[in-house]
C-alpha cells in the first residue's frame, strides 16, 4: 500500500518537472516559422492585401480590396478586413458585369510578409461576376500556403444564401462579407505496413487462441478412423482364421491401449 | 524495426497477396495466341558507326552502334538483328565508336567511361571497362595493333577521352596504361587518336588557349608507354570548331571553320602549322557549319574535305603543302574499302532525275570504275543519304562486286545489291526512325466502299436545296450500286482467289484495325497498320524537330467518321532553323498533305507555347486548332470565317492552361472573341510554385472526352458515394528540395478557376513520376527515400454532398470540395511508363498499364489500386466486393502482356478505343513497338468461340415446334370438348 503511494507522489513529481517542457513543446510546434518570426498569442501576424479587378480582356487593372490576416502558419482560417468600402462606380460596375455574364478577379502576392523578395508575383483566380452580385459580396477566399511562407494558390467561392432572403437590390453592396480559409498540403499516405502487420499477428493469435492443445485421448482423436475398422469386424462373416484376423487383433490391441 | 517485422511477416504477406491476386479475373494467354494478336518490332535507332563483319570469309553481319546506345548485328542479307544489345542510357550522342577488326569487335560509350568487347558472332559480353569520369563529349578510340610472327594482331585498345588516354588489353581489357592527357590546370577538346605504323600512339589535342597539344607513347616493353608531351602553338585552333585527321604518312592536317582555313604538320618532327586557306585552293562557296575533315583510310595519305552538305574534295597533304586531288561535287557520303589489292573509294551521288548513284573510283589512279556503278530511285521521303558503308567480294568471274550501306536523312538503313547492268536493287531496309517516336494516335481507318456508298445516300450535303426527283434518282442510283457491290461480294466469296488487286485498308466490324499515326523526331511521319506493323504510308518532313520538352503535338482535326470529308491531322513542330512554329495538315490515312502547295509544312512567323485541339467543330466537322505563341497570341487553324463564328459562340466558354516549367508557375487563360473577329486570351488564374521545393514536372489532364459510364459506387448499405467528376481537373506534379529533404507534393487544380481543390505532400520522395489522371482518381509511382522502394498512391475523389443533382459539372458554379480518400502501396520495382485504358463507353472496368523497367508491360486492374480496400475487412466490404488491404503490390506473371518478351525502352503508351465496348488496342513504344488488345473485364460482348450455336438453334426450333403442336393439340381438344 505504501509503495503505490509512493510510487504516485513519484509521478507527479515527474509530472510536474516536465509540464513545462511538455508545453514549450507545443509552443514550438505552433510556431514552426521561419526563421525572424515572433509571433505572439492572439495577435494575427501574417497578412497579404488583396486586390481585385473589374476589367476584362489581356490588360487588367487591380485596385485595393482588403486584407487578409491569420495568426499562425497552421492556422485554418483567418479574418479578412475590408480597406476602403466599394465605391458607387465600382458597384456599378460590378453590376454591369454580372449583367453582360463577365468575370471578377481578385490577386494576392505570392508570399506574405517574412520572405523579403524584391520580385513580387501574384496569384489570381476568378470567378462568374452573377454568382457574386447575387450572393450580395459575400464569398469565400482560400489561400493555399506552404510552410516556407509562399502562397501558392487563391481561390474564391461564393455563398449563394449571402443575401439571406433579401433582394440584391435593396443590400448594401459597398462591404465585402468575407470568410477565409486557409490551405495547407496534407501528408501523402505511406503503405499501412504496420498495421497490416499487426493484424496478421493478431489474427495468427487469435487462431491459436481458438486452438487449445490437444488435451484428448488418443481414442478421443481418432475414433472416426478405429470405429469403421471396429465396425468392419464386427459385421464382417466369419472367416477361418487367418492373416486378417491376426491383423484385426492387432488393430483392436492398438484401440485398447489408446482408450487406457 | 519495420524492416525486420517485415521480414517476419514476408511468407505471410507474399501467400495472403498470392490468394487474393488470384481472385480477379487473370489475363494469361495460351501458348497457341502468342502473335495472334499481338505484334513486337525491334529497333535500334540511328546509326552512328557501321562496320562489316571480317570475322568470317564471307561477312554475314553489320554491326552497328546508334545514338539510341545499341550495339547490334543485322543479319546482311535479311536486315533481321542477329543480336542487339541496349546499354546504359544518358550521351545524346550515343555509341562513341564501334571498333572491328578480326575477331574483335569493341564499342566505346558514355564519352569513353564503358568500353565492351563482344564476341562477333554471338554478341556476348567478352569484358567491360567502366569509369567514373562523366565526359560530355565523345571520346576517341582505336584499336591498337602489334607484330607478331610477321602478322599483325589486335593488342590492346586505346581510347581518349577528354581528360585521359586509357589503353586496355584487347585480352580481357583490364587497363594497362592511363595517363593524364592535359597537366593540371588546362583544358580542351579531343581532336584525333592515331597509331603511326612504327607502331608509335599519338594523342593529339586542342587546347583551350590556343594550341595543340601532341603527344607520343612509344612502348617500351616491359616498361609500359613512354609520353613526349610538345605543345604546338596555333592561334587560330578552338576546341569546339576545329577537326583534326592524321594521314597515313603521319601529317596532321586540321581543319578550322570559324576561319574557313587548313593547317597541316608532321606529327613527328615538325615545329609549326602552315596554314592554306580554302579560297588559295580554289574553292569559294562552301558552309562553314558542314565543314568536316576526314581521312580516307588507315594508311592512306589523302584527306576528304567536306565542303557542304553535297560537296566533297580529296586532297593530298605533307608538312606543308595541300594540293587538290579530285573535286567531288554532287556527292553525299563516301567511304573506301579494299577489294584485290586496290583501295577504291565509293560515294553516292545525285542522279539525273530522282535516283541516287552509288559509285566508286580507284585512288591509285582515281579512274572510276563503270562496273562500279549502280542507280537506284530515290524517293523523296527518304531525304538524302547520311552516310555510307561498303563491303566489297569477288564476284564468280573474277570482278568486284560490292554491297552498300546507305543511311538516310530519315534515318532509315538501306541495304543496297547491284544487279545487271547498274541497275541498283535495295536488298532490304529498316526504318530506324520508328525507335525515336515523338507523338502518336490511333486512327480509325475509312470504313468500307458499300457502307460509304450508304452515306452517301444519306448524305448531308445541303438536303433542302435538292428537289424531290433530284432526291429520288440519288437515292435509285446509290441503291442500284449497293446492289452491284452486294453482287460483287458474292462473286468475291464465290471466287475467293480472282480478285488479286491490292484492297484499301477498310474498317472492320469491331474497329479493332487502325492506323498508327506515328511521328518521329526525326521528322519521318509513318502510317502504321495495326494488324501486322506493316508500314502503309511514310512522309519526310526535313525541317522539323522536338520542342524543348521532346514532343510536337499531333491533333486528329476530323476522323474518318464524317464521310464525305476526308479525315484531317495537323502536327505542330518546331523549325530546324529558326525555332518557329512549323504547322503541317495531313490525311491520316494517307499521309498526304491536304495543301499540296505545302508538302513541308507551312513555317510560323512566332514560337510556339502551346497547342491544343478546341473543343468545338466547324460545320465541316473540323476541330480547330488553337496555338500560343510566345507573346500569348492566339492563332486558330484554320482561320476561316466558319471556325471563328463558332469560336464566337462558345465566347468565354474556352478555358486552357499553359504551365512554365523553368519558374514552375502554372496559369490560365480563357478566350475571348473580340468584335473585330480576332481572338485574345485573357489570363483566368495563376498559380505559383516556390521553386526551388516545388518544380512542376508533369500536369496532367483527364482525357478529352472521357466517357464515365458509372456516377458513383454502390455503398453494402445501398447508399451511393457519387464520383466528383471535374473534367477540368488537373493534377499537377512538383519535385524539389526543401530543407534538404526531397519532396514530392501533388495538387489538383481546377482548370477554369485555378482552384486547388486538393494537395498532397510526400517528404523523402523523389521522382522519377509516372502519373495517370482519369475518372475520378489518380495513381502515380515514385520512389520513396526513407525506407527505399517504389510506392504507388491512389486518390479517388468523391462528391462530399451526396449527389450534385445536376448532369453537367460546371467549375464556376460549384462551391464544395470533394471527398478525397487514399492509400499507399508498395510496387517492387520501378516503372518506365504508365498508362490507363480507355474504352469506347467508359462500361469496362479500367485497368492500369505499367511499363516495368525489364521490359514488360503488366496489366493492374483499378480495383487493386482502391482506397476503400480495408484492413480488417467487414461482411459489408466482401458484399460490396472490395478487396482486403494488402500494402504489397506484385507482378504476376499472368498479367505481362508481353508474355516472354522484353519490350526495350518503353517511353510511351498509348491506347485507342475499339468498336467493342470489352477492348482496347495498346501501342507500347520507345526504341521497339510492340502492339496488343487488352480486355480488362474479358470479352463480355462477344460469344465465346466454343459457342454451342446447334445446341441452341436445336433447342429453339424444338420449343417452336412443340408449341405448335400443343397448340393443336389443344384446339382439337377444346373442339372435342365442345361437341360433348
Amino acid at each position: 500500500m505504501a509503495t503505490t503511494m509512493e510510487s504516485f507522489s513519484r509521478f507527479c513529481l515527474w509530472f510536474l518537472v516536465f509540464l513545462p517542457v511538455i508545453c514549450f513543446c507545443q509552443v514550438l510546434s505552433d510556431m514552426d516559422l521561419p526563421a525572424g518570426a515572433a509571433p505572439q498569442p492572439n495577435i494575427p501576424t501574417l497578412s497579404v492585401t488583396v486586390e481585385h479587378s473589374f476589367d476584362q480582356g489581356r490588360d487588367q487593372t487591380f485596385t485595393a480590396r482588403g486584407t487578409i490576416s491569420w495568426k499562425t502558419m497552421r492556422s485554418t482560417s483567418g479574418t479578412y478586413v475590408q480597406g476602403v468600402p466599394l465605391s458607387e462606380q465600382d458597384r456599378d460596375r460590378l453590376k454591369v458585369l454580372a449583367d453582360a455574364g463577365g468575370f471578377y478577379r481578385i490577386r494576392v502576392p505570392n508570399k506574405f510578409g517574412l520572405i523579403g523578395d524584391s520580385t513580387t508575383d501574384y496569384v489570381s483566380t476568378l470567378v462568374r461576376a452573377d454568382l457574386l452580385y447575387n450572393s450580395c459580396l459575400s464569398d469565400i477566399i482560400t489561400l493555399n500556403i506552404d510552410m516556407l511562407g509562399h502562397i501558392i494558390g487563391v481561390a474564391m467561392a461564393t455563398v449563394p444564401e449571402g443575401c439571406e432572403g433579401d433582394e440584391v437590390e435593396t443590400f448594401d453592396l459597398s462591404l465585402f462579407n468575407t470568410t477565409v480559409e486557409i490551405a495547407q498540403p496534407v501528408t501523402g499516405p505511406v503503405p499501412e505496413t504496420q498495421a497490416y502487420i499487426q493484424k496478421i499477428e493478431q489474427e495468427r493469435a487469435e487462431k491459436e487462441k481458438g486452438q487449445p492443445p490437444e488435451q484428448r485421448s488418443f481414442f478421443a482423436k481418432y475414433w472416426m478412423y478405429i470405429l469403421p475398422i471396429v465396425l468392419f469386424l464386427i459385421l464382417s462373416p466369419g472367416q477361418p482364421e487367418g492373416g486378417q484376423g491376426g491383423g484385426g487383433q492387432g488393430g483392436g490391441g492398438r484401440g485398447g491401449n489408446g482408450g487406457g | 524495426m519495420t524492416g525486420q517485422g517485415q521480414g517476419f511477416s514476408l511468407p505471410w504477406i507474399l501467400l495472403t497477396a498470392a490468394l487474393v491476386l488470384h481472385v480477379p479475373p487473370t489475363s494469361g494467354m495460351y501458348e497457341d495466341q502468342i502473335g495472334k494478336f499481338d505484334w513486337h518490332q525491334q529497333y535500334i535507332g540511328a546509326v552512328r558507326q557501321a562496320a562489316f563483319d571480317q570475322s568470317a570469309p564471307v561477312s554475314k553481319r553489320i554491326f552497328v552502334g546508334t545514338e539510341s546506345n545499341v550495339v547490334a548485328a543485322i543479319n546482311s542479307r535479311t536486315g533481321q538483328l542477329a543480336w542487339r544489345h541496349v546499354q546504359e542510357r544518358g550521351d545524346p550522342w550515343g555509341v562513341d565508336a564501334v571498333l572491328h577488326k578480326g575477331n574483335v569487335l569493341v564499342t566505346v560509350c558514355s564519352g569513353g567511361d564503358a568500353v565492351r568487347a563482344w564476341d562477333p558472332a554471338s554478341g556476348t559480353l567478352l569484358w567491360e571497362f567502366l569509369a567514373k569520369e562523366k565526359n560530355d563529349s565523345p571520346a576517341k578510340a582505336l584499336l591498337v595493333e602489334g607484330r607478331q610472327d610477321e602478322r599483325s594482331h589486335v593488342e590492346s585498345v586505346a581510347v581518349l577521352t577528354k581528360k585521359t588516354l586509357r589503353i586496355l588489353s584487347a585480352v580481357d581489357g583490364h587497363e594497362m596504361v592511363s595517363t593524364e592527357v592535359w597537366s593540371s590546370g588546362e583544358t580542351g577538346g579531343i581532336s584525333v587518336l592515331h597509331q603511326a605504323s612504327n607502331g608509335q600512339l599519338y594523342a593529339v589535342s586542342i587546347s583551350s588557349q590556343a594550341a595543340v597539344q601532341i603527344v607520343s607513347y612509344t612502348h617500351v616493353p616491359g616498361k609500359g608507354y613512354e609520353a613526349v608531351k610538345r605543345v604546338i602553338p596555333a592561334g587560330w585552333a578552338l576546341p569546339q570548331s576545329t577537326q583534326c585527321v592524321v594521314t597515313g604518312d603521319n601529317i596532321l592536317v586540321c581543319s578550322e571553320a570559324s576561319t574557313n582555313s587548313l593547317h597541316t604538320i608532321s606529327l613527328v618532327d615538325g615545329s609549326g602549322f602552315t596554314t592554306v586557306t580554302l579560297l588559295s585552293l580554289g574553292f569559294n562557296s562552301w558552309q562553314p557549319d558542314s565543314l568536316a575533315i576526314s581521312a580516307v583510310q588507315v594508311g592512306r595519305k589523302e584527306v576528304l574535305l567536306r565542303l557542304s552538305q553535297d560537296h566533297y574534295v580529296l586532297l593530298q597533304a605533307t608538312a606543308d603543302t595541300i594540293t587538290v586531288l579530285k573535286d567531288l561535287p554532287n556527292v553525299y557520303a563516301t567511304t573506301t574499302a579494299r577489294s584485290q589489292d586496290r583501295d577504291i573509294m565509293f560515294m553516292v551521288k545525285k542522279g539525273t532525275k530522282d535516283e541516287l548513284v552509288v559509285t566508286g573510283f580507284y585512288l591509285q589512279n582515281l579512274k572510276e570504275d563503270q562496273a562500279l556503278t549502280q542507280m537506284i530511285a530515290h524517293p523523296l521521303h527518304y531525304g538524302s543519304p547520311q552516310q555510307v558503308t561498303v563491303y566489297t567480294f569477288l564476284k564468280r568471274d573474277g570482278s568486284t562486286g560490292y554491297r552498300a550501306l546507305l543511311q538516310m536523312e530519315d534515318q532509315t538503313l538501306l541495304m543496297l545489291q547491284q544487279l545487271q547492268g547498274n541497275q541498283g536493287h535495295v536488298m532490304w531496309q529498316r526504318n530506324e526512325a520508328l525507335a525515336s517516336i515523338s507523338a502518336v494516335d490511333q486512327v480509325d481507318l475509312p470504313v468500307s466502299e458499300t457502307e460509304s456508298k450508304f452515306e452517301e445516300e444519306f448524305g448531308e450535303e445541303s438536303e433542302e436545296d435538292l428537289s424531290i426527283w433530284q432526291m429520288f434518282t440519288r437515292r435509285i442510283t446509290t441503291q442500284l450500286e449497293q446492289l452491284k457491290d452486294l453482287a460483287d461480294k458474292f462473286e468475291e466469296y464465290r471466287k475467293p482467289k480472282a480478285k488479286q488487286v491490292e484492297k484499301q485498308l477498310e474498317r472492320d466490324p469491331f474497329n479493332l484495325r487502325k492506323m498508327i499515326v506515328a511521328v518521329t523526331s526525326a521528322g519521318k511521319l509513318y502510317g502504321l497498320d495495326s494488324a501486322n506493323g506493316d508500314i502503309v504510308w511514310q512522309y519526310f518532313l526535313p525541317n522539323i524537330r522536338c520542342f524543348g520538352q521532346g514532343e510536337m503535338y499531333l491533333f486528329v482535326q476530323r476522323t474518318t467518321a464524317h464521310f464525305p470529308h476526308p479525315p484531317q491531322a495537323m502536327l505542330v513542330a518546331q523549325d530546324k532553323a529558326t525555332g518557329n512554329g512549323l504547322v503541317f495538315t495531313f490525311n491520316p490515312t494517307t499521309g498526304q498533305p491536304v495543301n499540296a502547295s505545302a508538302v513541308s509544312g507551312i513555317l510560323q512567323p512566332f514560337k510556339v507555347l502551346q497547342a491544343i485541339l478546341l473543343p468545338v467543330m466547324n460545320n465541316h466537322h473540323l476541330h480547330p486548332v488553337m496555338i500560343v505563341d510566345s507573346d500569348h497570341g492566339v492563332h486558330i487553324f484554320p482561320p476561316s470565317s466558319s471556325v471563328l463564328s463558332v469560336l464566337k459562340k462558345n465566347n468565354g466558354k474556352i478555358f486552357l492552361h499553359a504551365a512554365d516549367l523553368e519558374k514552375s508557375t502554372l496559369t490560365g487563360f480563357s478566350l475571348t472573341t473580340l468584335k473585330d473577329g480576332k481572338v485574345e486570351l485573357a489570363q483566368a488564374w495563376h498559380l505559383s510554385l516556390p521553386i526551388p521545393s516545388q518544380k512542376i514536372v508533369s500536369v496532367v489532364p483527364r482525357r478529352a472526352n472521357e466517357h464515365v459510364h458509372s456516377q458513383g459506387r454502390v455503398l453494402s448499405d445501398r447508399s451511393v458515394m457519387y464520383k466528383y467528376l471535374n473534367p477540368n481537373l488537373l493534377a499537377v506534379m512538383t519535385e524539389g528540395i526543401e530543407r534538404d529533404i526531397p519532396l514530392l507534393t501533388l495538387y489538383l487544380v481546377d482548370a477554369v478557376t485555378g482552384q486547388v481543390v486538393y494537395s498532397m505532400q510526400h517528404k523523402r520522395a523523389s521522382g522519377p513520376v509516372h502519373l495517370v489522371h482519369s475518372e475520378n482518381w489518380v495513381v502515380y509511382h515514385y520512389w520513396n527515400g526513407k525506407f527505399r522502394r517504389h510506392e504507388v498512391t491512389v486518390l479517388e475523389l468523391f462528391e462530399s454532398q451526396g449527389d450534385r443533382n445536376s448532369t453537367t459539372f460546371s467549375s464556376l458554379s460549384t462551391q464544395s470540395l470533394p471527398l478525397v480518400l487514399q492509400q499507399a502501396y508498395i510496387f517492387p520495382m520501378g516503372l518506365s511508363a504508365m498508362a490507363v485504358s480507355n474504352t469506347e463507353r467508359g462500361i469496362t472496368a479500367r485497368s492500369l498499364l505499367l511499363a516495368l523497367p525489364n521490359g514488360g508491360l503488366m496489366t493492374l486492374p483499378k480495383n487493386i489500386l482502391d482506397p476503400r480496400r480495408p484492413i480488417i475487412p467487414t461482411k459489408q466490404h466482401q458484399e460490396e466486393g472490395v478487396y482486403p488491404y494488402i500494402p504489397e503490390l506484385h507482378v504476376n506473371p499472368m498479367t505481362l502482356l508481353t508474355y516472354n518478351q522484353s519490350i526495350e525502352g518503353i517511353r510511351g503508351i498509348h491506347i485507342g478505343a475499339a468498336g467493342l465496348e470489352s477492348t482496347s488496342v495498346v501501342l507500347a513504344y520507345g526504341l521497339d513497338l510492340f502492339y496488343t488488345r487488352i480486355m480488362p473485364s474479358q470479352m463480355f460482348d462477344v460469344l465465346k468461340e466454343d459457342f454451342d450455336y446447334f445446341f441452341i438453334s436445336s433447342i429453339l426450333l424444338g420449343l417452336v415446334m412443340a408449341t405448335l403442336i400443343t397448340h393443336r393439340l389443344a384446339a382439337m381438344k377444346t373442339l372435342n370438348r365442345s361437341w360433348r
